[in-house]
């Protein structure tokens, strides 16, 4: 590695807040991310801090929300309704599945302009909430917000002043589906996948693969952003015509699950 | 910083603690069944168990993983004692170039633990998903992975 990293273990979340006001240092989950990068040089960091004693994980199921903490793994969610249930299944393995965090999903930078934060769609879809701290205060955004502040907590708000996610809440739909392109096994990142989901009788529908993060979509008739908020996206994977060929078919096998079992 | 690895206690490591604990075993502690592979969570070569749980070494930092028990797939039985699943990897030719067998171990190893004789041979293939053998010798993995539930 190019330069020592200072590595703090805070074991309570008073003492992460109380180490990110002082000191600003990279948060990590489960460093599924963090930690490959670090290796290879792709990223730099003088300080990190490891949250998985710090107390920052836990489901709990209210009668109007549902609020999980930012270090809970992934393989820890339980039974969630959909569309996070099938996003979360379809995250690489049981053994990644079992070490990522939901803060660090949502957080995950893209990578070469693709997304990494699977959970990111079904939780614009569901309208979340993302509790975090600047170190000063907290604040409380929605996950469009919270995704359009920069990329996935590194610019504007996320840069020089980083966000520390505390934890992501959201109030079960009356329904919802997932639906992606299927790939056989573990990638990088989602080719193309669309979340759907009715919260007090509005459709909310939010796709992921076809930008940097998880976009917002229209209606069901009409779900592509206009091309001034979506520039597009060719990879190897999947080419910018397929995935807006695709993004109505997704809509549609998600509609008819919906209806499939309302 | 410590790490307990295949029953042998290993104090005072001087890996640094971001390195990933793929490193720490294989350049620090020569400990080199785990195998790099993509070294991004996908393709399960570098898998190895932390206190029992079936982990990617090269996603999991040495800091997350102090005082923790290790074991690779040359800790898990002997040549004279294999564990089931490497019996059953032998028995089988479930191994071509070898070089995911290692994390493929590891992974049938837990996963047959955890689920035993009620494994089916679609249960295996999703489990081992993530693990990825480029000969393509899924088939004759599945099947010792299969014989090894039943055992």
């Amino acid at each position: 590695m190019p330069q020592p990293i200072e590595v703090s273990v805070p074991t309570s979340e008073q003492e992460a807040r109380a180490l990110f006001a002082a000191a600003s240092p990279l948060p990590a989950g489960g460093a599924t991310i963090l930690t490959p990068e670090l290796f290879s040089g792709a990223r730099a960091a003088s300080h990190v801090m490891l949250l998985h004693r710090a107390g920052l994980d836990g489901v709990r199921h209210d009668t109007d929300r549902v609020t999980i903490g930012a270090a809970t793994r992934l393989s820890q969610l339980g039974e969630m309704p959909e569309p996070l249930r099938s996003a979360v299944a379809g995250v690489a393995d049981r053994e990644v599945r079992a070490q990522a965090t939901v803060g660090g999903n949502i957080c995950a930078a893209p990578l070469d302009g693709a997304p990494r934060g699977d959970l990111q769609g079904p939780l614009l879809a569901l309208d979340a909430v993302v509790h975090w701290t600047d170190g000063a205060e907290d604040h409380r955004d929605g996950m469009e917000a919270f995704l359009g502040d920069g990329d996935a907590g590194e610019g504007a708000r996320g840069g020089a002043a980083r966000r520390l996610v505390l934890g992501v809440e959201f109030v079960p739909p009356q329904t919802g589906a997932f639906a992606s392109l299927r790939r056989p096994h573990s990638h990088g990142y989602t080719a193309l996948a669309v979340s759907a989901a009715v919260m007090g009788g509005e459709l909310r529908l939010a796709a992921t693969g076809l930008g940097p993060h998880a976009l917002r979509l229209g209606s069901a008739d009409q779900p592509l952003p206009d091309d001034a908020t979506f520039a597009g996206r060719d990879d190897a994977l999947a080419s910018d015509w397929y995935r807006r060929e695709m993004v109505p078919v997704l809509v549609r096998r998600c509609l008819e699950q919906m209806e499939a079992t309302a | 910083m410590k790490l307990t690895v295949n029953g042998i206690d290993r104090d005072d490591l001087r890996s640094a603690p971001m390195t990933p604990l793929l490193d720490v075993l294989r350049e620090e502690l020569g400990v080199m069944s785990p195998k790099p592979g993509c070294r991004s969570g996908g393709c399960g070569a570098c898998t190895v168990l932390i206190d029992g749980e079936p982990r990617r070494s090269c996603l999991t930092p040495l800091a997350a993983v102090d005082g923790a028990a290790v074991t690779t797939a040359d800790g898990l039985g002997t040549p004279e004692a294999p564990a089931l699943v490497q019996q059953a990897f032998a028995d089988g030719h479930a191994s071509q170039c070898g070089y995911c067998t290692s994390g493929m171990v590891i992974a049938a190893h837990a996963l047959v633990q955890r689920r035993g004789a009620e494994l089916t041979r679609a249960e295996i293939a999703q489990e081992l998903s993530g693990h990825v053998c480029r000969c393509t010798g899924y088939v004759n993995i599945l099947a010792a992975v299969e014989q090894a539930a039943r055992a």
